[in-house]
C-alpha cells in the first residue's frame, strides 16, 4: 500500500466521520475532502470534470438541479396546499382519515419531490390541520415523514441515494417503478395501519372541531391559476420525458433540464424566485463527494474491497442481498445515506457487472435499505430533521428518543417486508 | 438639546401582562412597541409590534404564506385563541421573537449621540438615565426626529 493511498482513505475516512456527526458542514467537509484529493495526486482535472466512471456524476447533479427549478416554480402555485387542504376536507374532519390522506398524498408527491421539499410542504398544512383538529401535530407529522421516505424510494428522482444508483448502475426511470414501487405500495399500506396502533390515542372525532376543518377554503391556496396549469403541463411532459427515455435516448437529467427550462421560460418569474430554491450547497456536497469517492477508485482502493467482496459473495446474491439491505437501512439510519450509496454503488457496480443478470436485485437491496433506513433516527434523513425544526419553530419539541421510538418500529417493519420481497420476486 | 430635553413617560408592561391585553394596549394607543419590565418594575426591555404581531401568528404562516389565505373567517379568531393564556413573559422568552435589551443613553446625550445609538442598537426607544426624575422617561424615534427636524427648520 503507497503513501499516497494511505492519505487518501484517511482523507476519506475523516471527511466521512466529520459528515456523519455534522460537526462541520457536510458541504465544506465534501469539497475539502475533494481538494486534498487533487493536491495528493489522487485525482485530476481530468478524472474529476470529465471521468464517467471516478469524476463528478453530471447525470445526478443535473438531474437534481433541473428538478429543484421545477418544484421551486411549482411549489409557487399553492397545489401542494390545495390537495392536503382538499383532502382534510375530503377526509371530513375525522383525524383518522385525514391522517391516512396526508400519507397518501405525502408518499406520491415525494415519489416525485425530494423528501425535504415535501415535507417543507406538507408540514405547515399539517399544523394549520391539527391545530383546528385540537389535536398535537406531532403524530401526523412523524407519520408524514415516514410516508416522505418511504415514499421517496419508489421513484429513480425520490431520494437522492437512487439517483446515484440509477446513474452507476445504468437504471433508467421505468426500472425503477417496476422494481420498487410495488413493495412501497404495500409499505405504504402497513404505514397506515401501523400509524393506527403506534397514535391511536389521537384519533377521537370531535363533530366541533371537524366543522373548523370543513371551514378552511383551499381554492384561496392557488394564487396563480395560469401558473399552475403551466407548471402542470410541463411536469406531465417531464414525466413523458422520464418513462420514455429509454426508447427517446434522453438521459433523465436532460429531460429535467429541458423541463426546467422550458418552466422557466413559459413561467416569467423573477430570476430570485425561480432559483431560490435551487440548493446549490447540496449539488456542491454531491460534486465533493463524487471527486472523493472517484479518487479511491483511481487509486484501486474500490476495486480491491470489491475483489474482497466478490470473494465473500461468491454466487450467494441472495445472502448478499440481505446484507446490503439490512446493512445499509442500519447506516443510513445512523449517517447521512448520500455518502454511504456513492461509496457503495461502484463496489455494488463490481458486483454486478461480473455476477450479470442474478446479482441485479443487489441494487434493489441497496436502495430499499439505504432509503428505508432514514426512518430508523431523528437524523437518518434530512426531511427528519427538517421536520423536527419545523414542529420546533411551531412549539412541538419532539426529542431524539421520541421520534427514534416510532422510527425502530416503522423501520424494523418495513425493511423486514423488503427482506421476503426480495427473495419472492428475484431469488425464488 | 439633550436627551433628557425630548424625554418622555411611555407604557411599561411586566412579563406578567397577558398577551392579549398587550395587543390591545399597542392597538388602542397606536404604540409602535412595548417597554418590558422586571419584577421591580426596571424596565429592562423592548419589544417591536411587528414582533409582538411575530409572535401572535402561529410558525406555520410563515412557513408558508399562502395558507393565511385558506383560513376563511375563523382566522381571526384562532388568533385570539391562540393568545389566550399567554403573557408577555412567555413572548420575551420565545427564540422566535426579537426582544432587545433596553438602550439605556445618558440624560446628557446630544441628539446625533442618542440616533447614533439608537440606530447601532436598532431600537426605536430608549432608555434616559436621569436621575432627576422619578418615573423612567424614555426617547422615542419619532420623538428624536421630530427633535432634528425642529432643528434644520430653526437653522433655515
Amino acid at each position: 500500500m503507497t503513501v499516497q493511498i494511505v492519505l487518501a482513505i484517511a482523507v476519506f475516512v475523516a471527511a466521512y466521520v466529520f459528515i456523519a456527526t455534522e460537526k462541520l458542514p457536510r458541504v465544506l467537509v465534501a469539497l475539502g475532502g475533494a481538494a486534498l484529493m487533487v493536491l495528493i495526486g489522487a485525482t485530476d482535472d481530468a478524472a474529476v470534470f470529465f471521468s464517467e466512471e471516478t469524476g463528478i456524476d453530471w447525470n445526478v447533479v443535473f438531474l437534481l438541479l433541473g428538478m429543484m427549478i421545477i418544484v421551486g416554480i411549482l411549489r409557487q402555485t399553492g397545489l401542494f396546499e390545495y390537495l392536503a387542504i382538499w383532502s382534510a376536507k375530503a377526509a371530513k374532519g375525522r383525524p383518522f382519515r385525514i391522517m391516512v390522506m396526508l400519507i397518501v398524498i405525502t408518499a406520491v408527491l415525494s415519489a416525485f419531490l425530494d423528501n425535504v421539499t415535501t415535507i417543507l410542504l406538507v408540514a405547515p398544512v399539517s399544523l394549520l390541520v391539527a391545530q383546528r383538529l385540537g389535536k398535537s401535530p406531532v403524530p401526523f407529522l412523524l407519520a408524514e415523514v415516514f410516508a416522505s421516505n418511504i415514499g421517496g424510494t419508489a421513484t429513480l428522482i425520490g431520494d437522492p441515494p437512487n439517483l446515484i444508483i440509477g446513474s452507476r448502475g445504468d437504471i433508467g426511470f421505468n426500472d425503477f417503478i417496476v422494481q420498487l414501487a410495488p413493495i412501497i405500495v404495500v409499505l405504504i399500506v402497513v404505514l397506515v395501519g401501523l400509524c393506527r396502533v403506534l397514535f391511536r390515542s389521537t384519533f377521537a372525532y370531535d363533530a366541533g372541531r371537524a366543522e373548523r376543518v370543513m371551514a378552511l377554503d383551499e381554492k384561496e391556496a392557488i394564487r396563480d391559476r395560469g401558473l399552475l396549469v403551466r407548471s402542470l403541463v410541463v411536469v406531465g411532459l417531464v414525466l413523458v420525458g422520464f418513462v420514455t427515455s429509454t426508447f427517446t435516448g434522453l438521459e433523465p437529467a436532460i429531460v429535467a433540464l429541458l423541463g426546467a427550462g422550458l418552466l422557466v421560460l413559459l413561467a416569467r418569474l423573477e430570476p430570485k424566485r425561480v432559483f431560490g430554491d435551487v440548493e446549490w450547497e447540496t449539488l456542491l456536497f454531491f460534486a465533493g463527494l463524487f471527486i472523493m469517492v472517484g479518487s479511491l477508485v483511481n487509486l484501486g482502493v474500490i476495486e480491491t474491497i470489491g475483489q474482497a467482496a466478490k470473494g465473500a459473495v461468491g454466487e450467494n446474491y441472495f445472502g448478499a442481498s440481505g446484507v446490503l439491505l439490512f446493512g445499509s437501512a442500519l447506516f443510513s439510519g445512523i449517517v447521512d445515506n448520500i455518502p454511504f450509496v456513492a461509496t457503495l454503488a461502484p463496489l455494488t457496480n463490481d458486483i454486478v457487472q461480473s455476477g450479470g443478470a442474478e446479482a441485479r436485485p443487489l441494487w434493489w437491496a441497496l436502495a430499499l435499505g439505504a432509503d428505508l433506513g432514514g426512518n430508523l433516527t431523528a437524523v437518518g434523513a434530512s426531511a427528519n430533521v427538517v421536520m423536527i425544526g419545523i414542529a420546533k419553530r411551531n412549539g412541538h419539541h419532539i426529542s431524539f428518543w421520541e421520534f427514534t421510538k416510532y422510527g425502530i418500529v416503522v423501520t424494523a417493519v418495513t425493511v423486514g417486508l423488503c427482506f421476503p420481497y426480495i427473495w419472492l420476486r428475484y431469488f425464488l | 438639546m439633550h436627551a433628557s430635553d425630548i424625554a418622555g413617560p411611555l407604557v411599561v408592561v411586566d412579563r406578567s401582562t397577558p398577551a392579549l391585553d398587550a395587543i390591545r394596549l399597542i392597538a388602542d394607543q397606536d404604540l409602535l412597541g412595548l417597554v418590558i419590565a422586571e419584577h421591580d418594575g426596571h424596565p429592562s426591555a423592548v419589544v417591536s409590534s411587528i414582533d409582538v404581531t411575530r409572535y401572535m401568528l402561529p410558525g406555520y404562516l410563515l412557513d408558508d404564506l399562502s395558507l393565511a389565505n385558506t383560513l376563511g373567517a375563523d382566522g381571526v379568531e384562532d388568533l385570539r385563541l391562540g393568545m389566550e393564556g399567554r403573557t408577555l413573559g412567555d413572548l420575551v422568552d420565545d427564540d422566535s421573537v426579537a426582544v432587545r435589551r433596553v438602550l439605556v443613553v445618558p440624560a446628557d446625550a446630544g441628539l446625533v449621540e442618542v440616533a447614533a445609538r439608537m440606530v447601532d442598537a436598532r431600537t426605536q426607544v430608549a432608555l434616559v438615565h436621569d436621575t432627576s426624575r422619578d418615573e423612567p422617561v424614555f426617547v422615542t424615534l419619532p420623538g428624536l426626529l421630530d427633535a432634528l427636524v425642529g432643528r434644520w427648520d430653526a437653522r433655515s
